[in-house]
């Protein structure tokens, strides 16, 4: 499906955008890290992020949900506060934190950026995020290495945002770190190339198809307080909606849907005004028929 | 088929009548609070502490360093 984006999307699109950018660079303000190949060690590396953001970035001032609850289940403890954080974040506004607020995925979209072909990925490509999310913690807590403890599978072996926010600027900066790449950082390198190849070609591929965070947050999508409202009543079947929407959603049959990022170009290219973001749903004509010939 | 440019939506609501979409968001505001209460216990256990201990050194398994 190729479609260019709208005149009347772009204020909102260029408003997210810079939304992205601000949260990617406040969250990752440590700048001089990146120089001196040290992390940041400061108080605030007590709070948790809502989004992906690896905690050894050298710039990152925050921790990362996922990795701190892997590590606590490596310990077999329970991420009170990181499961608190996350959940209360998904139930304030499901995946709009994907899609205003995640530097990776910033970063992803930056890859694709320019390009309006609108690639669908394959439906099984897209449930091994909850594989990953489910698969996670069990993981962590109970596949074991040789000293009795498991480890943050996900972090260590499939994760591109620590490869790349991490494990290459400490890498160039720091040269005792250097002397222990191996095999496994390789393999992370490949999954980054291959994740960086596919951005530009699909829109947000590791989002889709990797991340237990995104997997986590889409759950929310049809009952957090903060989500797309659909008036099917005041719908006039343009399909203006689904031929925006980035993650190749049919709009009007699955509002809500747990793909769906929230970026609300939908809402901006709607004529009618049947999609909209917000508390509270739509004011609507009793009667679909009245509603659309009104708008005619 | 065109459309009026202005919000149709207050157009329709004066003329025709409308009426609120009763979904609740009860379900949303009942995972915020629980969420917030699962925070707070964590900060009471000391979780803050355990988060800074980790997120604080540099971690090996992220980079694939181990």
């Amino acid at each position: 499906m190729t479609q260019a984006l709208p005149g009347r999307a772009r204020p909102l699109e260029r408003r997210r955008r810079l939304i992205q950018w601000l949260v990617a660079v406040g969250a990752n303000l440590n700048l001089p890290g990146f120089f001196t190949g040290q992390i940041y060690q400061g108080a605030s590396k007590s709070v948790c992020v809502p989004f992906l953001n690896c905690y050894s970035c050298p710039g990152a001032l925050g921790a990362c949900p996922v990795g701190t609850v892997q590590s606590f289940a490596v310990n077999r403890a329970v991420p009170w506060y990181a499961l608190g954080t996350v959940l209360a974040a998904g139930g304030l506004a499901g995946r709009a934190i994907c899609g205003w607020l995640c530097p990776f995925g910033l970063l992803q979209e930056l890859a694709h950026r320019g390009r309006r072909v609108m690639r669908p990925i394959p439906v099984l490509l897209t449930r091994l995020k909850y594989v990953i999310m489910v698969g996670m913690l069990p993981a962590a807590a109970w596949i074991v290495g040789a000293g009795g403890f498991g480890t943050t599978y996900f972090c260590a072996y499939i994760c591109p945002a620590g490869t790349l926010e991490a494990g290459i600027p400490l890498l160039l900066a720091n040269a005792s770190l250097r002397a222990l790449a191996g095999w496994v950082f390789s393999w992370k390198i490949a999954i980054l190339v291959v994740l960086s190849a596919a951005s530009v070609a699909y829109y947000r591929p590791f989002c889709r198809t990797l991340c237990p965070l995104g997997a986590f947050y889409g759950l929310f999508n049809r009952v957090a307080v903060l989500r797309l409202r659909f008036a099917e009543p005041l719908c006039a079947r343009c399909n203006a909606c689904t031929a925006v929407c980035p993650v190749g959603l049919d709009v009007p049959a699955t509002p809500n849907s747990p793909d769906c990022i929230l970026c609300m170009r939908c809402t901006q290219v709607c004529p009618t005004g049947a999609l909209r973001f917000g508390l509270h749903e739509t004011a609507v004509a009793t009667t679909r028929a009245a509603s659309v010939e009104e708008v005619k | 088929m065109r459309y009026s440019a202005c919000a149709p939506t207050e157009g329709i609501g004066r003329s025709l009548g409308v009426k609120r979409l009763s979904r609740s968001n009860a379900w949303g505001w009942a995972l915020v609070g629980l969420g917030v209460v699962l925070a707070i216990v964590g900060i009471w256990q000391g979780e803050l502490r355990d988060v800074f201990l980790k997120a604080a050194l540099i971690c090996l398994e992220c980079m694939g360093l181990r």
